[in-house]
């Protein structure tokens, strides 16, 4: 991926911070060890020579050591290693302008100003500083680099919530029109009202279920129209039960996460039962917490279809709330012999 | 030794004689490194019986004595200014020795003190005392310890039991190579007098004299004195 200039580790840039803090250094240097009231030649001269043998000790640190050893496992051997460069280059920083410069720049007067004690000291000085500027850009990129991961995250939850929600509409809508296909075929009268309430429940399902969140009243209504959608065709001989106690006002919820247990209840409970069948509902709204059970019993369908399709719907819904109400939700599915009771508690 | 004195004649104001007393010492050896502090302490001084004698240069005598084997500091314990100071500074005394010499119908006394540094004897100078008729006023001057001594040094070889050879550090090399910029040495220069002082640490004079102790550069050959033995 192609770097913008101003990130903090673009090439460029990076070369221009070095650069900056290695001219910063020159300068504060320059004006430390120039022995009249202004700097002269002299001292640009002993100031470069002086800067050139921190140079690799400094580059050492921060590209080898510190990326190599710098965790809590070697930090013994780290420190060691450290230690034994400031020392190194510290020698050598000493007997160059002690010894060696007078052979390599002969018209050149100048001597160790400091001695080897000040040079290792101040070689540490600058070492821990150079460290700490290494690890603070570290943390910046870190940082980044964590909200960009995030980002992505955030970006890879929307694309999969959309994709489970589209799992759930022709889930949905293949259930509707296999109840439709039926009333049609029994030329059922109430036929056009079943559609009507269709294209409402559609028209939910295409515009408002797009957001994350909606207003738990709004998701209520979709769950009555159903309700009213099904019953049109369920058996006479359904016993429905729906209890709601709380305020609903004020609250939001992800849409489509109550339905989908709804229309299982129907699907599994209302159809094809050979006795009596039950469907029992209860949402309880507390404080910001949501209550909500749903009890069916097992009708002979279940025997009978099995496939690939079935239980996609509730594994769907498992997903949904593992990714919008992590660590906020309490799912709890009961299959007992003769009923089928799923127990949802979430924090709104 | 090249060597200028003003003349005790010339009335001079009160408040400027600390400081004509001052550049006394870079007058003195014009051509010579003058250095605010000296390049020998107690614990690095030296001595060497071969110092000690009367020597000759040029039909020029020069005593050298060990300071308090000398008659000059028997005189100084008679007069005011012996005493305490000597006692404070018995130490370094004991290794300084003291040269005297007479030019002009003028006497001289320079303290010096040799160190050995990187196999080479040097030997830092100051005045010991200003043989002159109106110093016995400079006690009541009104800031007379604000007289600074200055130094300068010289390298010293024995070329024999009989011969000795200094060769002063060559001032006017060191203020070239400073204002070149290619000699770095802390300093003062004062363009009113055309005057040229250093001011390097007593370590750091040491640690320029072990490198380049050695190299000729640094010192004048036409102000070497070579001091031939008479007794």
């Amino acid at each position: 991926m192609k770097r913008k200039y101003w990130e903090l580790n673009h090439p460029l840039l990076r070369i221009i911070q070095h650069l900056a803090f290695w001219v910063l250094s020159f300068f504060v240097f320059l004006y430390l060890f120039k022995t009249g009231a202004k700097p002269e030649k002299i001292d640009y001269v002993y100031t470069i020579l002086f800067q050139l043998t921190l140079l690799p000790a400094v580059y050492l640190n921060i590209e080898l050591l510190l990326p190599k050893l710098g965790n809590r496992k070697r930090i013994l051997f780290y420190l060691f290693s450290l230690a034994i460069i400031i020392i190194f280059f510290a020698w050598i920083n000493y007997n160059f302008f002690d010894n060696w410069s007078a052979k390599v720049f002969p018209d050149y007067f100048f001597i160790s100003y400091f001695t080897f004690r000040e040079i290792i000291l101040f070689f540490s000085v600058y070492i821990v500083i150079s460290t700490l500027l290494k690890l603070s850009k570290s943390w910046f990129l870190v940082s980044g680099l964590q909200k960009e991961l995030l980002e992505k995250e955030k970006q890879k939850t929307e694309v999969e919530l959309k994709a489970l929600k589209a799992q759930i509409n022709p889930h949905f809508f293949f259930n509707t029109l296999n109840s439709i296909y039926s009333m049609a075929l029994d030329k059922d009268e109430r036929l056009p009202g079943t559609i009507l309430q269709l294209s409402e429940l559609m028209r939910y399902f295409l515009y408002v279920s797009r957001d994350n969140f909606i207003p738990l009243e709004k998701e209520m209504t979709v769950l009555d129209n159903y309700i009213a959608l099904q019953k049109i065709r369920s058996d006479s001989n359904l016993n429905f039960e729906i209890k709601r106690s709380g305020d609903i006002n004020g609250q939001q919820i992800a849409p489509l996460l109550l339905i989908t247990f709804l229309e299982n209840a129907f699907k599994h409970g209302a159809k094809g039962s050979s006795d009596k069948s039950f469907i029992f509902l209860n949402t309880i709204i507390e404080k910001n917490k949501l209550i909500f059970s749903i009890e069916n019993n097992k009708g002979y369908v279940d025997e009978i279809k099995t496939g690939e399709y079935n239980g996609l719907g509730l594994e769907n819904v498992k997903r949904q709330l593992e990714l919008l109400y992590p660590g906020k939700h309490l799912l709890k599915i009961s299959n007992e012999q003769n009923s089928f009771k799923v127990q949802l508690q979430l924090n709104l | 030794m090249k060597a200028k004195r003003q003349s005790s004649k010339n009335k001079i104001p009160d408040m400027t004689k600390p400081i004509f007393l001052l550049f006394i010492p870079i007058m003195i050896l014009q051509s010579c490194i003058t250095s605010l502090q000296p390049l020998v302490t107690k614990n690095t001084a030296v001595t060497d019986s071969r110092l000690t004698g009367t020597w000759n240069s040029d039909g020029q005598d020069y005593t050298i004595q060990k300071v308090f084997e000398s008659d000059f500091y028997d005189k100084q314990k008679n007069t005011s200014m012996g005493g305490p100071p000597f006692k404070r500074d018995s130490i370094l005394f004991s290794k300084t020795y003291v040269i005297h010499y007479m030019k002009n119908k003028i006497k001289y006394d320079l303290y010096g003190r040799m160190i050995q540094l990187n196999g080479e004897y040097f030997m830092n100078f100051n005045n010991a005392y200003l043989d002159q008729e109106d110093t016995t006023g400079l006690e009541n001057e009104v800031c007379p310890t604000c007289i600074i001594q200055t130094y300068t040094i010289a390298r010293i070889r024995f070329s024999n039991s009989h011969t000795i050879k200094l060769d002063f550090i060559n001032g006017d090399f060191l203020y070239k190579q400073i204002n070149a910029g290619r000699m770095k040495l802390k300093h003062e220069t004062d363009e009113l007098y055309d005057t040229f002082l250093i001011t390097a640490s007593t370590n750091e004079l040491q640690q320029f004299i072990l490198k380049y102790g050695k190299d000729d550069r640094f010192f004048d050959k036409e102000n070497s004195v070579t001091l031939i033995r008479k007794s």
